[in-house]
């Protein structure tokens, strides 16, 4: 199966032998490169090289074909300032210098950069769309509507809703025109990415939000593409609501625990994804930092419909090699990366000699059974199976987020967490035993030790 | 909390130097507001503090809540990872 088939059927919720990876990289494509992010955003060559470049070096399952959330803002007269390390950001509002929402023009292809985002888009997609899933994405209309009105838009909310409704349809008339370029550029998913609303109540987002982003995704449902709702910052309450507005996906940040998105978005069918934290461990962790955060993330999303992604563009400093550790862990390259990156080097661990030891020593390797919950019952199932059996059998945990654990596992020959490896022999790989069999496997190593 | 006629009121916010995009949005509009605010009145001091490291938020008084952009007001923090209505932060500066 292509890896672009893996994020849609992840993204359609359907269940799939691997969970998909889209790294969501925006600027961070200039540091691949070697260029600034103000050279980057204003290339199509740059940017078609940065996408290429991920694609190379990440072996993802899916990328976006920009992340740059000022594209429709610039185009309707907003001044952008733009930076070294960060995408631009919006230094005007049209609407709060004098300008009516009647003077706003709904921008098209001439407009802004959309030339050299639509020209990069075309040539991704036509290099790439074949492998993996590319999105566009869109502002959402509550985020392009406060570029436009500032932050005036909060108190319009009370004082003049009447007005921020007829922007919020303006804005809305802007999401739907700009996935039809996308879509018409080849893209597979158009991503409404409206992180503003996590500063807005449930009550305010159902009245100012729902109405229009539910438009869109009907839109783009209508010319058979897959749609996204993002959302960053701490949007919990405001879950249910998304759902509501009938996306096939929600995507979300570190801010709010996936165990309580999946279970929300699974009650309407929708799927998720997201949830790698990006500051604390892709920008500042180590490759460990990562591998165990994204299987964290992969334990609780499952294989039902979960795209494990960041919560949001990767900052442009993100080391590769952080990126890489987590390619490596979806497509089960662990320790040949381990290995390659260095990361061990000095670490010593010394594995027991299996067969002249009195006990049967299991070892089972995991991410951490305190917090990985697949990890939990797989020590449990080995607890309960060594009972009876007194000091014969012993059993340990070797938690990778240590790095002599991590030695153990390569010594082992584990690629896979967690595992359950007896006497030396790898026996359960990610699927938990019941417990007759584990015994079974048990007894056969007492018998092999002791004479049956 | 005692309130002096001319008194300075050090509104410092503090965020990521590399933030992800919906953070920069924010920051930005933070920003804006406190600009704002330090014109409409005129004992406010605004100081933005970018960090290079997340770490480096230890070096800063005043900080429970390390989700960014934060605000500290005379060092207080009142706001973490949000956006404040510009009508509260104003009640809060009135009381200074």
């Amino acid at each position: 199966m292509k890896p672009k088939q893996y994020v849609m059927d992840a993204l359609y919720n359907k269940t799939v032998d691997r969970i998909p990876w889209v790294p969501f990289v925006g600027c961070h494509a200039a540091k691949l490169i070697d260029v600034t992010a103000s050279e980057y955003f204003k290339s199509s060559a740059n940017i078609v090289e940065g996408v290429k470049k991920a694609y190379e070096i990440y072996n993802p399952d899916g990328l976006p074909v920009l992340f740059d959330l000022q594209v429709e803002a610039e185009a309707m007269g907003c001044r952008l300032k733009y930076a070294e390390t960060n995408p631009p950001s919006v230094e005007t509002h049209p609407l709060e210098q004098g300008k009516d929402i009647e003077d706003l023009k709904i921008p098209g292809e001439a407009d802004g950069r959309f030339p050299i985002v639509l020209d990069a888009a075309r040539k991704i997609c036509s290099g790439l769309g074949n492998e993996i899933a590319l999105y566009g994405l869109i502002t959402g209309p509550f985020t392009l509507a406060l570029h436009l009105m500032g932050t005036d838009i909060f108190y319009e909310m009370i004082d003049n809703p009447g007005r921020v409704k007829k922007l919020m349809g303006f804005c809305k008339d802007v999401c739907i025109n700009t996935s039809r370029m996308y879509i018409e550029a080849g893209v597979d998913v158009v991503a409404l990415v409206d992180p503003m609303t996590s500063q807005i109540s449930p009550d305010n987002f159902a009245e100012f939000v729902s109405p229009y982003a539910s438009e869109v995704f009907d839109s783009i449902k209508s010319k058979d593409r897959g749609c996204s709702f993002f959302v960053c910052g701490n949007a919990k309450n405001n879950i249910e609501q998304m759902c509501k507005c009938g996306p096939d996906n929600i995507s979300i940040d570190e801010n709010i625990p996936l165990e309580y998105v999946v279970e929300t978005a699974s009650k309407y069918g929708i799927s998720v994804g997201g949830n790698i934290k990006l500051t604390v461990t892709m920008l500042f962790g180590t490759p460990m930092d990562n591998i165990n955060d994204a299987k964290n993330c992969m334990s609780i999303g499952g294989n039902k419909g979960y795209i494990l992604s960041p919560g949001c563009d990767m900052p442009f400093s993100t080391p590769v090699e952080n990126v890489k550790a987590i390619s490596s862990l979806v497509h089960g390259e662990v320790s040949e990366f381990l290995e390659s990156a260095n990361v061990l080097e000095g670490v010593e661990y010394d594995l027991p000699d299996y067969v002249n030891e009195k006990q049967v020593i299991i070892d089972i390797i995991t991410i951490d059974s305190e917090s990985c919950a697949p990890c939990q019952y797989m020590v449990k199932a080995v607890k309960i199976a060594s009972e009876g059996f007194g000091d014969k059998v012993t059993y340990r945990e070797h938690k990778i987020k240590d790095k002599e654990s991590v030695v153990a596992m390569l010594k082992l020959g584990v690629t896979n967490i967690p595992t359950i490896v007896i006497d030396g022999q790898i026996k359960h790989i990610s699927i938990i035993p019941d417990v007759e069999t584990l015994r079974g496997e048990i007894k056969e190593a007492l018998d092999k030790k002791y004479g049956g | 909390m005692t309130k002096s006629m001319g008194d300075k009121v050090t509104l410092k916010m503090v965020t990521l130097k590399e933030p992800c995009t919906a953070c920069v949005i924010l920051d930005g509009l933070l920003k804006e507001m406190l600009e704002k605010l330090r014109k409409e009145k005129g004992n406010i001091e605004v100081e933005i503090v970018e960090l290079e490291h997340i770490r480096d938020v230890y070096g800063i008084e005043g900080v429970e809540v390390e989700k960014f952009p934060l605000l500290l007001i005379n060092g207080e923090q009142v706001t973490a990872g949000t956006l404040p209505s510009q009508r509260r932060l104003m009640e809060i500066i009135n009381l200074y």
